[in-house]
Parts: C-alpha cells; structure tokens; sequence
C-alpha cells in the first residue's frame, strides 16, 4: 500500500497517503481510548450494583487476616509506644492516682445518696438498663472517615442504626451499612455525626451534691474526621470548665442516654455569637481496641 | 507476565489491608498512611524504557494499575465502588502525560520531581475522590480530604520515598534521562 517509488522520492499521492494513515492511527488510538473508558465506566456500574455481595465477600474472606493484622498492630504500636512515651508515664501514672482517688470519693457519696433514696435509684436503673441485648462484635479495620468495621453482620441480628458500645459503657457510634457478616459503625468522629449531649459538673475536684447541682448543660458533639470531635451550640451563659464529662442526653433517640462520650479540654466564646464550642477528647479510642458491642434492642425498648 | 500481573494484584491486596487494620494503630494525629495510592503512584510513575505513552504496554498498564488499585482502595476503604476507580485513572493519565512532558536527555535531582508530583497527585486525588463520591458536586471537592491533610501528606511522602529508593536500588533505573533541567 505505500510502496517507495524506485526514483526515492515521495509524489504528492503518497505523501498524501501518509498522512491519512497517520490520522487514521492516531483516531484509532482514541476510538480504543473511548472504548475502554466506556468498558471501564460500566464495569464500575456493574460493580455498583453489586456492591453488598462483592464486599460482603472480600470482608468475608479477609476478616481472619484483618482480625491478626489488627491485633498485631495494637499490641506493636503498645509496644513501641511505650519507647516514646516513656517520659509521660509518670504524669499519666500521677493523673490516674488521682482520678482514682476522686472516683472512690464520688462512690461513696453515690452509695449515700443510693441509701436514701433506694427505690428511685432503682427504678432509674431499671430503666437506663431496660434489658439491653448485647452482640459482641471484633473490630478488624478503620475505614477512612471514621467508620469501623467489625465482624458481625445482619446474619447476627445486627441492623441499620444501632449503638455501638465498648464494656465500660462508652460510646462509640452507630451501625450504618450492615452487610451479612460485617457491618461498618459510624464513629463520633465522623464528619456526618452528630449526637445530643449534656455535661456533668465537677467542682474543685468533687462531684457537687445534688441539690446544688446547675441546671443540665446541653450541646451537641460534631465529629471533625481524623478521629476528632468538638461540642457546639453550648449556650454562651453557662459556665463549662475543662476537664468536664461528657454524656449523652435523654434528648437523644438513637442513643441510650448517659453513656460516656468525652470530656472537654479547651472552650471558645465569643460574646457576639449566642453559643460557645469546646474541644473534647473522646474516651471512644480505636488503637489498643478489640471487641465492641452492639445494643440490638435499644430502638424497640424506646 | 501472568506472574507480575499476579504479584501485583496481591501487593495492592495486602497493602489494602495493612493501611486499613495495622497502620491504624501508628496513625500520626489522625492521619493514617495511604499506601495504595504510595504504591500506584510508584508503579505508575517508574519510566518504562522505550515504552510511550500511546503504545498499548503503556496506556492498558495504567488502566490495569488504576482498576487494582481502585477496586481495592473502594472495597476496604470507601462505602461505594468506584470513584478511587475513576480517581485513579485521571491520576494515572494525567501523570504520564506530565513525565511526557517533562522528557528530556539531561537533568538533575530525580527524587524532588518525584515527591513534588507525588504530593501534587495525592491532593489532585483527595479532591476527585470528594468530586466523584458526591456527583460532582462543585462544594464537595474538600469532602474527603483529611482534617490533617499536612501530617497525612508527611505520612504519606515517607512511604513514597522509602519506595522510591527501594524500587531505585532493586531495578537501578536511572532517571536521570527523564527530568527537565532547572537547575543549571
């Protein structure tokens, strides 16, 4: 087709040739382009539709893996973290002592007050405690904006929404997406959470008797990604001090009221703005982290 | 060939996994090192000798890389299918085209070019994955960029360069052919 001449030169018609066939390589170059975009466009349809069972399926098999690759991670970053952490070990260990020592002076005022007013706390417990259902789930992986995977799914009762807790009452989260055998649970941290909050009190290291206790401080916990969170909507007229509890509040309908949540390290108020915010510390922490549970019956208890 | 496409589907595989259960726990105020994207970006961007950018070899291995890594990173780490996908396919073209164009015989400090435009590609990255996710919403382009994004570009650029160095040594490439000479 593109026969040299014998003379060694190029007449018009072949260059011509050339040209078109240059042309003609470069568009098919795009004409493949354009198919495999399209071919890669619908594969991703395709896998869209199929999105629980192909993960369901990879999270299935890769659970065991991610269950050690976890474990293994918690325990080396321990480790480690010791090393580095060596020099902080004292005032944590001074801090603690001192946290203790505040918390066996709260039970006993508690257990007087329970003394005397035994049949209220008892109705107050049966209802904070109403029977609630348990599964007890692993953790395997963080996802990235702050959901967790673990390793129960709707195959164990699990559903859409429910809290997610750790043994000492602390909060977590909440189950979104539930697949068969894996679930993902939405952290507080998570920029898409939101949950109804109240302080606790605490006033020069002493928990502050009942009839003198303010009225509830209510807010709200955003999360802020990268495991993070700070309160918001705190009305600018009340007095909020570091180092105060945070809880949940009977305000809240996914969450059972008075689990633990965070506590407040630093406050901004602005006295043009009607609410102040505060930053937390969430006491849900992932690292060192193996098991969590999730409350299946809280909803219909509610 | 089957057994490097192989090793490479269980490469992204086991760094799928490390990133989303073990290097949770060493997380750097909240940033946790993107090692899938460290490894398709390394991939991606050592030069193929005699390889352009058009010739089969070139394009369908950044469309093989891309879709690995993509359906892996969406699997374990992002609620739906395919926007690391696609994500991954704009960084990956669009990277080549770059080193295309930067192509020259002589030039100097290979490693900079490499972390320059891996930082580059990594934010381009966060930014269609946040575009993509929510239907190209012009107002959500910074939904799936890190709180941190300094320490998770830190994190992230250690990795890259300790696979630089590594891939350098086991394969000596010589880059030196490929980077644009600013500094005469």
């Amino acid at each position: 087709m593109f026969s040299v001449p014998p003379s060694g030169r190029f007449n018009h018609k072949t260059v011509k040739n050339l040209e078109n066939f240059s042309l003609n390589k470069k568009s098919n170059a795009w004409i493949k382009f354009l198919i495999a975009g399209f071919l890669i466009l619908f594969l991703v349809y395709i896998l869209n539709l199929s999105t629980s069972p192909v993960k369901n399926y990879f999270f299935a098999i890769s659970s065991p893996i991610q269950k050690l690759m976890w474990t293994a991670g918690a325990s080396s970053s321990l480790y480690f973290g010791s090393f580095l952490n060596a020099g902080s070990l004292a005032r944590d260990n001074k801090y603690l002592k001192e946290e203790n020592q505040k918390m066996l002076f709260q039970l006993s005022f508690l257990q007087s007050i329970s003394r005397g007013n035994q049949e209220f706390s008892q109705i107050s417990a049966v209802n904070q405690n109403r029977g609630f259902d348990v599964v007890m789930a692993g953790v395997i992986g963080l996802e990235a904006n702050d959901v967790l995977s673990i390793n129960k799914g709707s195959a164990d009762g699990i559903f859409d929404g429910m809290p997610v807790i750790n043994e000492q009452g602390v909060l977590f989260g909440k189950t979104s997406k539930v697949y068969k055998n894996f679930s993902e649970v939405i952290l507080l941290s998570n920029k898409d959470s939101i949950i109804n909050v109240k302080i606790q009190k605490y006033q020069d290291d002493q928990m502050i008797p009942a009839e003198d206790l303010p009225p509830e401080i209510s807010g709200v916990v955003r999360g802020r990604g990268g495991l993070s969170a700070y309160m918001d909507l705190i009305p600018i007229n009340t007095d909020i001090n570091l180092q105060d509890i945070i809880t949940t509040s009977s305000m809240e309908k996914v969450f059972p009221k008075d689990l633990l949540v965070g506590r407040i390290i630093q406050k901004y108020a602005d006295d043009q703005k009607p609410f102040q915010q505060a930053e937390i510390n969430l006491f849900s922490d992932v690292s060192g982290l193996e098991n969590l549970f999730v409350i299946t019956n809280y909803k219909q208890a509610n | 060939m089957w057994k490097r496409i192989l090793a490479i589907i269980a490469l992204f595989y086991l760094f799928a996994l490390l990133q989303n259960s073990f290097f949770v726990h060493y997380s750097l105020l909240g940033a946790v090192p993107d090692l899938v994207f460290v490894l398709f970006f390394g991939l991606v961007f050592v030069p193929i000798k005699n390889l352009r950018y058009f010739e089969i070899g070139g394009a369908y291995r950044i469309i093989f890389l891309a879709v690995c890594a993509g359906f892996f990173m969406d699997t374990f780490m992002y609620p739906y299918l395919g926007p690391s996908i696609i994500s991954f396919l704009i960084i990956g073209f669009a990277l080549r085209r770059v080193q295309l164009v930067l192509l020259n015989k002589d030039g100097r400090y290979p490693f900079l070019y490499f972390l320059v435009i891996f930082i580059i590609s990594l934010l381009g990255y966060y930014m269609l994955l946040g575009l993509i996710a929510n239907r190209l919403s012009p107002f959500k382009f910074l939904a799936f960029f890190p709180p941190k994004i300094i320490f998770c570009i830190i994190y992230d650029s250690i990795f890259a360069t300790v696979f630089f160095y590594i891939y350098n040594a086991m394969y000596k490439i010589n880059f030196n052919a490929r980077q644009l000479r600013l500094f005469r």
